[in-house]
């Protein structure tokens, strides 16, 4: 077990977002602020269209802001080029999503060595780590199936799999539970924790659902403030 | 990421992208390869067989007929002739005097098939025909009734009036050595002739080669026996013929020709036998465009496929993308480089195909021997590639964002 340290993984300061679309400018959030610290889990909540989604990938450095700065580690990474960025991405972010996001051209086996190879591993260290975490989380899945061949609960795991092969510092969880009966919603909540603790890693949750609130270490809400023209801004809850 | 790595997981990722790219470059430079082919093979042929004729290049004074017989009454003219003769690629110099005029001409032959049937028929055209005077006196000709047969596979010929030329043949300077083995079938022969002028026919023998081209009948005779029985008024062009030894750089020599005589006093205009043959020009250069425009229409078609299977991947795989993008994999370098490496393999497949499959059945289409240089196919399947992989590579960026 790792020891989690508590200290920030990811600080967020300043952050905003906004679009315009036809001349018209809108903000969806503003002036966003919030830590993030290994070996916790960090559930961010709030109602469809307040933007939970939009700082996730702010966050995860998929989108970029104008304002505002994000540090990993003490580093300021919101401003770097795209192709650090994407080493950044490489190195210390696994994603989780309710869409589960596995290549459809590629095999679990392939899916799943996808992170390490990007982090520098041969094909055969990738593939032979890959194979170990499969069989550690999945007994009986064939590694050479496609993902539209695995139920929704084997796709999801497969995702998680692929999420944390590389022992990132990051995970990002976009509404992991979304598409998942109950059975498996508790198999994800239950790694998701286990990630925290085992690895260290500092876990991200962006979900609508409530349960993830008990075993959130800090959970922030985005609101709509009416006094600044419905732009949500993020509160901590606890 | 280690590079072999990316490259290979970006044709894993884009197989049948990649394998479409390649068989859809293999296919375009095929074809640009081997239309350019036939399109040089024509040129080849044509510039070959025309090239062949005597004389090979005709020189003009462009100003009136009184300057030209000023020139020819002085040693001006003597003089030329010296002075080209001297030129080391020069066989052969003459004056000439050009006509058109209608005539009947007739000169019959007979036919033994394996049936030992005998048949006679004309062999040339009535109408206008070119009158060529050429070299001052008309070589001897003398029959040669031995020589009156003429094989062609099953067939016999027999040539009536068949009359042997031996000046024509053996000596080496004159103006159309090759006229008389061109015409082996028609000429040397005693022919009838009919000019109608003025209400009043002319009807008598000739002595001369008859060329019968698809497109003109032209009658060489020697200049002194055409002026016999043309006024001074019938006459139309007169000038100067050359013939030279290699007939492979013809444009060379003309422009070699135009500078020396620009050096004189007057005005010269040269042209080579093409030059002179309009309707086989116009032929070859139409031909030329048409090939010009296909090939335009090849690559614009090209473009628009690619760009086109380009969008079609970019909208199929675009949830795939955005996960590699996530998990920090930029596709746009590796992405490029494979296309660029399919593009490659497609222009040398097409290549090889052409010159290995393609070009043998090209040549002996147009019954020539001489392999064809493809430099303006390489060219232009190179700009193509560059072109393509240049939007290929703008698509990605703007697609991509890296």
């Amino acid at each position: 077990m790792i020891n989690a340290s508590n200290k920030p993984v990811i600080k967020v300061a300043g952050l905003s977002k906004s679009y315009s679309i036809s001349g018209k400018h809108t903000t969806i959030y503003q002036q966003v602020a919030f830590e993030a610290n290994a070996g916790e889990v960090t559930l961010i909540m709030g109602p469809s269209g307040s933007g939970k989604s939009s700082l996730l990938r702010q966050i995860a450095l998929l989108d970029n802001g104008k304002e505002g700065d994000i540090y990993y580690r003490n580093t300021l990474v919101s401003k770097l080029n795209t192709r650090a960025k994407a080493k950044v991405r490489a190195k210390e972010l696994g994603f989780i999503f309710q869409s589960f996001a596995l290549i459809s051209e590629f095999s679990v086996l392939e899916n799943c060595a996808l992170p390490l190879l990007m982090n520098g591993y041969s094909q055969a260290q990738a593939r032979e780590k890959a194979q170990r975490f499969i069989h550690k989380f999945i007994e009986d899945m064939d590694m050479h199936k496609k993902p539209n061949e695995l139920s929704g609960g084997e796709q999801q795991r497969v995702a998680i799999i692929r999420a944390l092969v590389h022992e990132p510092s990051i995970i990002i969880a976009d509404e992991p539970t979304g598409n998942l009966d109950e059975l498996n919603a508790n198999f994800i909540k239950t790694e998701l924790r286990r990630m925290a603790t085992d690895l260290g890693s500092a876990v991200v949750i962006v979900s609508h659902d409530a349960s993830f609130i008990k075993q959130a270490d800090a959970f922030y809400q985005l609101i709509q403030n009416e006094s600044t023209d419905s732009k949500s801004c993020l509160v901590r809850c606890h | 990421m280690r590079i072999g790595v990316k490259i290979s997981l970006a044709l894993r990722f884009f197989k049948r992208p990649l394998a479409s790219y390649f068989l859809l470059f293999a296919f375009v430079s095929t074809c640009i390869f081997s239309l350019l082919l036939v399109i040089n093979s024509y040129a080849y042929q044509m510039e070959e067989r025309f090239a062949a004729k005597q004389p090979h290049f005709t020189l003009v004074l462009n100003q009136d007929r009184d300057t030209w017989l000023a020139f020819k009454g002085s040693t001006q003219l003597q003089d030329l002739k010296k002075s080209l003769e001297n030129e080391p690629n020069v066989v052969a110099v003459s004056e000439f005097i050009k006509v058109t005029k209608w005539l009947r001409l007739r000169a019959a032959t007979s036919q033994i098939s394996g049936f030992e049937k005998n048949e006679e028929f004309d062999k040339f055209s009535t109408g206008n025909v070119t009158l060529i005077g050429l070299e001052r006196q008309l070589p001897a000709v003398i029959p040669l009734s031995q020589l009156n047969y003429y094989d062609s596979g099953p067939y016999k010929f027999k040539i009536t009036n068949l009359e042997y030329a031996s000046d024509w043949l053996l000596n080496p300077k004159l103006i159309l050595p090759n006229a008389v083995l061109d015409a082996s079938f028609y000429a040397p022969i005693t022919q009838q002739v009919s000019v109608k002028q003025d209400g009043v026919d002319y009807k008598g023998q000739i002595k001369a080669f008859i060329n019968d081209y698809a497109d003109e009948s032209v009658l060489y005779m020697g200049i002194n026996q055409i002026s016999h029985w043309l006024d001074e008024t019938d006459i139309q062009e007169t000038g100067v013929y050359i013939r030279i030894h290699d007939t492979s750089q013809l444009m060379k020599t003309k422009a070699k020709l135009q500078s020396r005589l620009d050096l004189t006093s007057h005005d010269w205009l040269v042209t080579s036998w093409l030059e002179q043959k309009n309707k086989q020009k116009s032929i070859l250069i139409m031909t030329q465009l048409v090939a010009y425009s296909l090939i335009v229409l090849l690559v614009v078609l090209l473009l628009l496929v690619l760009t086109l299977n380009l969008t079609n991947v970019f909208i199929v795989k675009a949830k795939s993308l955005e996960i590699l993008f996530m998990t920090g994999y930029l596709l746009t370098g590796p992405l490029v480089f494979n296309s660029l490496v399919a593009s490659v393999m497609g222009l040398l497949v097409g290549y090889l195909f052409t010159l290995y499959y393609l070009e043998s059945m090209i040549l002996a289409g147009f019954g020539i021997l001489t392999p064809q240089s493809y430099e303006l196919a390489w060219g232009v399947c190179v700009l193509t590639l560059i072109l393509v992989n240049l939007i290929n590579l703008m698509g990605m960026k703007n697609r991509l964002g890296n």
